[in-house]
C-alpha cells in the first residue's frame, strides 16, 4: 500500500471512530496559542505512563511527580506516581468502585501500589521497555504484571506530530482476555475483596495466562493527542458484579494539554462507557516560583600588604575591647542579612563566627553572606574565617574559608565550585573558643502563632477524606542554648473524624487505632507540651532529651544519641523512650497503658540525594521489629520517600494491610513562594493505620536537624554561596 | 493580647490566615499559612507590574548625578534603571562594575559584558567572557569561548559553553533619548548545546563604553537589553 494511502486510512480510522476531525482542524488552526510543554509520556487511567487503560514502556522524566484522577463506569482511581530514579517508579493508588453491591460493600474502596522498572531506554532502533508490577501486594483487585515496549516515531507518514506505538504482554488482570498460553503454568489465586492483603504476592507474579495488548498514541501538536488501544483486560470482577458491561476490547481517547502541567482527556472505553482522565505532572527540581534572594553587599578587597603593611599589624587583637567592638559591627550587618550571630572569637589572623539562619533554608547562602560580612569588617590581618553553622544549640559543621579566596574568586568563572574546592568543611567543636564573645539577643527567643489548623484522616471506607479543623495556638520558647519549651493548644470548630463509626477492632494494644475516640472526647485539646534540651557531647556526637506531652496520643520521656561526622555517609543513633498513653480528652491525664520503646538506627546516604534508614527496636504496642525507609531528597528541600515496618506481630494480628507501610512527602515553602523560608510541610500517608509497627512521634529528632548542615547537604546548596 | 484576641476572632469567623509573633520564626500550620497569605498579598500589590518608568527626557537625564543604566529583561517584559553599587578589578581583563536597583536586583558587568546577575531569580551565577571583554576593549572582533554558569531550580550549577565568533557589524550612531553616540556595533555569534546565541554590543568609538547591548543571561533568564542613560 502506498505510504500516503496508509496514512490517510490510519488518520481516517482514528478520526472517524472518535469523531474529532473538527477538533484537529481547530487545534491546528489555532497556531497563535502559546506553545506548551507536552507531558511526555502521558498517563493512563492507572496514573502511570500509558495509553488509555493500558501501560506503555516509557518512564517519566527523572524525579517527576504525577497525579492522575480517572473515572469511567462508576470507577474512580486517584493515583500518585513518583519517578524515584531514572528507571524506577512507584505508584500509590486509591480507588472507589460504585455499584459493587457485594462482599459487604456498596462502593468498593481499595489502595494499591505499583512499581515499574525501565529495562531499556528508547534508542534509534530499540523501543523503551518496561516491566511493571501493578497492585503487587496481596490478591489485589488490580493485580497484574506486564512487559511492555514503546517506540516513538516523529512525523510518521508525513503526518504532523509524533506517533507512539506500544505493544506488550500482560499477566493477571492484563492476561484475563485473549490469552496465548502461560509461561509458568502456576495457578493464580483469585481476587478476594476481604483479604487482609498488603504482602508482596511473590507467589503469583507472572503466573497464569498471558495475553498480548497494544496501543497507539498520536500527539498531533503540542496540545492535542489521540489514543487508541486493544485491551487484554476482561474486567471479570467488575462485570460479574454488574459495575459496567464490557462490550469491546477497543478504547479510544482524545487528550488536550491545557498548560505545561495539566492534561485532560475524554474517552470511549470497552464499547460502553465514557471516561475522563485528568493528569497533573510536575518536577520538584523546577520550583513553582524561581528562588530569588536580593543581591548581597560587595566584598571589600583589602589593600595589598606591600602597599600598606601597617594595616596588617595584629596589635589590635591584644586590645581588650577588640572582640566586643568587632562583634558589635558584625552582628547588625548579619542580622540585616537574615543571619543570627551567636558567638564571635578572634585572634590576630583568624576569626570564628558561630551563626544560625533566621530566614534561609539554604546554608550556603548563610556561609557566603557571613564570609562577606567578615571580609567587610574584620581588620586586614585576619586571613582565615571559620564559619560554624548552628541549629538550636547544635554546632553542625565548620566551614573554613581563606579571606583571600573570598576577595579573589567572586567574579571568576564557576566561582561557586572554585570556592568549594578551596573551602574546608569539618566537624564543629561543641563549644566556641574560650575567648569567644556572645551576642546578647540570641537567648531567650520566643515565637508564637495563632490560626487555623487542619488534621486530615485518609481512607475511611465510608468517606475517603475525613478531617478536623479549628484554631491552634502554638508557642516556642528557647531560654538558653539547646533548650526549648514548646506547646500547642487546639480547639476544634468543625470536623468529620468524630462521625466515623469504624471504631478499633485491633487485638493489639490500641496505640494508634483509637483516633476516633481521641477526636470525640474533647474539642479543646493539648496537642503537645514539652521541654527538650539538645547538645553535643563530642565533636561528632549529638544528644537530646525530651519530656512532656510529646504527641497527640502519648507523653513521656525520650532520650537520643546520634553519631554523625560531618563528612560521613553513615550515621548511627540510639533512642530510648518511656511513653504512656494519654487520656482521650488530651488534657493532662494518662491512661493505664505504658511502654518502654526505642530503636537503634543506622542512616546511610547513597549519594545523589538517596537516603536509607534502618531502625531496629521495640514499637509502641510492645512489638519488636525493624523499619526500612528509603527517601529521595532534592537539593531544594523536596523529599519523597517510602517505608515499611515488619515486626513480630503476625499479619492476622495486625489486621488489614498485614504490616505497616506508607509514603512520606516534604515540601519546602520556599519552593512555592520563590523566596527564602525555613518552613516546610511534611506529611505521611499510610494506606491504613494499625497498631503494629507504630513509632512514637517525638518532636525534634536529631538526624534531620543535623544532616541539614553537614557536608553533603551543604555542598548540595553550594551553587548559591555567592548570592 | 488584644492583637491575639482580634486575630483569633477574625481567623475563626472568616477562616483567614493566622497571626504570628515573637523574635523567632514559627513553623506551625498557621505560621505557614501566614507566609503564603503574605506572599499572595504582596504579589497582588504588584499585580499591575512595577510602576511604569518615567519617560526619559534630556532634561531629566541632565539632572541625574550618577551614571545610570536602563535594563530590560526581554522575556519578563520588565525594565528598571540601575545605578552603580561597587567597582573593582580582579585577575581578569575588564573593570567589574555592579549595578543595582532600589530593591537590590543586581547586574555585574565586566568591561560592559554581563558576567553575573543577583536577585533577579534564575540568576546568571558567573561567566567566562574574556574574549568578548578584550574585543570590546580593542573595539575590534576577538573570537573565543563564552561560558555561562547558572544555578538551576535544584541549586545545582550548570554551565553552557558557547563557541563564539565576533564580527564588526559596522559603525552605527545609537540614539539614546535624543542624544547620538558614535559606536561600533560588535556582534558575537555563538553556538552551543542551547542553539544559537547572539550578543550585540554598541561600543562608543570615543571612550570604549558599551552604551547599548543585548546579552544572554542563561536559558531561563534569557536576553537582557541595556542602555547607558548616563555615563
Amino acid at each position: 500500500m502506498p505510504k500516503t494511502k496508509k496514512a490517510r486510512l490510519l488518520a481516517t480510522a482514528c478520526c472517524l471512530s472518535i469523531g474529532v476531525t473538527a477538533t484537529i482542524a481547530q487545534a491546528q488552526g489555532r497556531a497563535d496559542k502559546p506553545k506548551v510543554v507536552t507531558s511526555a509520556p502521558s498517563l493512563n487511567f492507572y496514573g502511570v505512563p500509558g495509553i488509555v487503560d493500558l501501560p506503555s514502556g516509557e518512564a517519566l522524566p527523572d524525579g517527576n511527580l504525577a497525579i492522575g484522577v480517572s473515572n469511567f463506569g462508576g470507577q474512580t482511581r486517584t493515583n500518585l506516581t513518583f519517578q524515584f530514579s531514572p528507571r524506577i517508579s512507584a505508584t500509590f493508588r486509591y480507588i472507589g468502585i460504585q455499584d459493587w453491591n457485594s462482599d459487604g460493600f456498596d462502593t468498593y474502596r481499595d489502595r494499591s501500589f505499583d512499581v515499574r522498572y525501565l529495562l531499556f531506554k528508547e534508542s534509534r532502533f530499540r523501543p523503551a521497555v518496561t516491566v511493571g508490577l501493578q497492585d503487587f501486594a496481596g490478591t489485589g483487585i488490580y493485580a497484574a504484571e506486564y512487559l511492555v515496549a514503546t517506540k516513538n516515531f516523529k512525523r510518521p507518514f508525513r503526518l504532523p506530530g509524533k506517533i507512539k506505538v506500544t505493544g506488550g504482554l500482560g499477566w493477571g488482570r492484563l492476561g484475563s482476555l485473549g490469552s496465548i498460553g502461560s509461561l509458568s503454568g502456576g495457578v493464580r489465586p483469585v481476587f478476594n475483596p476481604n483479604d487482609t492483603g498488603g504482602e508482596p504476592a511473590t507467589d503469583q507474579w507472572f503466573r497464569g495466562p498471558v495475553s498480548p495488548f497494544a496501543g497507539v498514541e498520536w500527539q498531533v501538536n503540542d496540545r492535542l493527542g489521540l489514543k487508541a488501544e486493544y485491551s487484554s483486560d476482561a474486567y471479570t470482577a467488575e462485570t460479574s458484579r454488574g459495575v459496567f458491561s464490557r462490550d469491546s476490547r477497543l478504547n479510544f481517547g482524545v487528550e488536550y494539554q491545557l498548560n505545561n502541567n495539566l492534561r485532560v482527556g475524554g474517552y470511549w472505553l470497552y464499547g460502553s462507557e465514557i471516561g475522563l482522565n485528568a493528569q497533573f505532572q510536575f518536577n520538584p527540581k523546577t520550583p513553582a516560583a524561581p528562588y530569588t534572594v536580593s543581591g548581597p553587599r560587595p566584598v571589600i578587597v583589602r589593600p595589598s600588604r606591600a602597599s600598606n603593611p601597617a594595616a596588617y599589624d595584629t596589635a589590635w587583637a591584644s586590645a581588650q575591647s577588640a572582640p566586643v567592638v568587632i562583634r558589635d559591627a558584625v552582628q547588625p550587618e548579619l542580622r540585616e542579612n537574615g543571619i543570627r550571630l551567636e558567638t564571635l572569637s578572634t585572634t590576630g589572623t583568624r576569626a570564628e563566627a558561630r551563626v544560625s539562619s533566621i530566614s534561609y533554608d539554604n546554608h550556603a547562602i548563610v556561609v557566603g553572606r557571613t564570609a562577606r560580612a567578615l571580609a567587610r569588617i574584620l581588620p586586614p590581618s585576619v586571613e582565615t574565617f571559620d564559619i560554624t553553622l548552628m541549629n538550636n544549640g547544635l554546632a553542625l559543621s565548620t566551614v573554613t574559608i581563606s579571606r583571600r579566596d573570598i576577595e579573589t574568586l567572586e567574579f571568576q568563572p564557576d566561582a561557586a565550585n572554585l570556592l568549594l574546592s578551596k573551602a574546608v568543611i569539618s566537624d564543629a567543636a561543641p563549644q566556641p573558643a574560650a575567648n569567644a564573645v556572645k551576642v546578647d539577643d540570641v537567648h531567650p527567643r520566643f515565637s508564637w502563632s495563632l490560626g487555623p489548623y487542619f488534621r486530615p484522616s485518609y481512607f475511611d471506607p465510608d468517606e475517603p477524606l475525613r478531617y478536623d479543623a479549628g484554631i491552634a495556638a502554638e508557642a516556642r520558647y528557647r531560654f538558653a542554648p539547646g533548650w526549648l519549651v514548646a506547646g500547642e493548644v487546639r480547639h476544634r470548630l468543625t470536623g468529620t473524624i468524630t462521625d466515623s463509626t469504624r471504631l478499633s477492632n485491633s487485638v493489639l494494644p490500641r496505640v494508634r487505632t483509637d483516633a476516633i475516640l481521641y477526636a470525640r472526647a474533647a474539642d479543646t485539646t493539648i496537642e503537645n507540651l514539652y521541654v527538650s534540651k539538645q547538645w553535643k557531647p563530642g565533636k561528632s556526637t549529638y544528644a537530646r532529651v525530651t519530656a512532656g506531652y510529646l504527641e497527640q496520643m502519648f507523653g513521656g520521656v525520650s532520650a537520643e544519641l546520634l553519631w554523625k561526622p560531618s563528612g560521613n555517609r553513615l550515621a548511627l543513633g540510639v533512642e530510648a523512650n518511656y511513653a504512656r498513653q494519654r487520656d482521650f480528652d488530651q488534657a493532662f491525664g494518662f491512661q493505664d497503658y505504658s511502654v518502654a520503646t526505642g530503636h537503634v538506627s543506622a542512616y546511610y546516604e547513597f549519594g545523589k540525594g538517596y537516603y536509607g534508614q534502618l531502625d531496629v527496636g521495640r514499637y509502641l504496642a510492645g512489638d519488636v521489629g525493624a523499619t526500612v525507609s528509603l527517601e529521595r531528597e532534592f537539593e531544594n528541600g523536596w523529599r519523597v520517600g517510602g517505608f515499611f515496618t515488619l515486626t513480630d506481630v503476625s499479619a492476622a494480628e495486625f489486621g488489614e494491610g498485614s504490616f505497616d507501610k506508607g509514603i512520606t512527602l516534604t515540601v519546602p515553602v520556599s519552593w512555592f513562594i520563590g523566596r527564602p523560608s525555613r518552613q516546610s510541610v511534611s506529611t505521611t500517608i499510610r494506606p491504613i493505620q494499625r497498631d503494629g509497627g507504630a513509632r512514637l512521634n517525638v518532636p525534634g529528632r536529631l538526624y534531620g536537624q543535623v544532616r541539614d548542615g553537614h557536608v553533603s547537604d551543604l555542598t548540595g546548596d553550594w551553587g548559591r554561596v555567592w548570592e | 493580647m488584644m492583637r491575639a484576641i482580634t486575630c483569633a476572632i477574625v481567623a475563626a469567623t472568616l477562616g483567614l490566615a493566622g497571626c504570628t509573633g515573637g523574635n523567632d520564626q514559627s513553623s506551625s500550620q498557621a505560621a505557614q499559612l501566614r507566609t503564603y497569605v503574605d506572599v499572595i498579598r504582596a504579589n497582588r500589590g504588584n499585580r499591575g507590574g512595577p510602576a511604569p518608568l518615567p519617560t526619559l527626557t534630556p532634561a531629566l537625564i541632565s539632572q541625574l548625578t550618577v551614571p545610570s543604566l536602563e535594563v530590560t529583561v526581554e522575556n519578563r517584559n520588565t525594565s528598571a534603571f540601575l545605578v552603580p553599587f561597587s567597582e573593582r578589578r580582579d585577575s581578569r581583563p575588564g573593570l567589574l562594575r555592579t549595578w543595582r536597583t532600589a530593591n537590590d536586583a543586581m547586574l555585574v558587568m565586566r568591561g560592559g559584558v554581563l558576567v553575573a546577575t543577583r536577585g533577579l531569580g534564575n540568576d546568571l551565577a558567573s561567566s567566562n567572557a574574556d574574549a568578548a571583554v578584550t574585543g570590546i576593549q580593542r573595539r575590534s572582533p576577538v573570537s573565543g569561548l563564552h561560558t555561562v554558569y547558572y544555578v538551576d531550580g535544584d541549586n545545582q550549577t550548570r554551565s553552557v559553553d558557547l563557541d563564539c565568533e565576533m564580527r564588526t557589524v559596522g559603525n552605527e550612531t545609537v540614539e539614546i533619548v535624543q542624544r547620538g553616540f558614535p559606536t561600533v556595533h560588535l556582534q558575537e555569534n555563538c553556538t552551543g548545546t542551547r542553539g544559537i546565541i547572539t550578543y550585540d554590543y554598541w561600543v562608543d568609538r570615543r571612550d570604549g563604553v558599551v552604551v547599548q547591548s543585548r546579552q544572554w543571561g542563561g536559558p531561563e533568564l534569557g536576553y537582557i537589553r541595556t542602555r547607558r542613560i548616563k555615563k
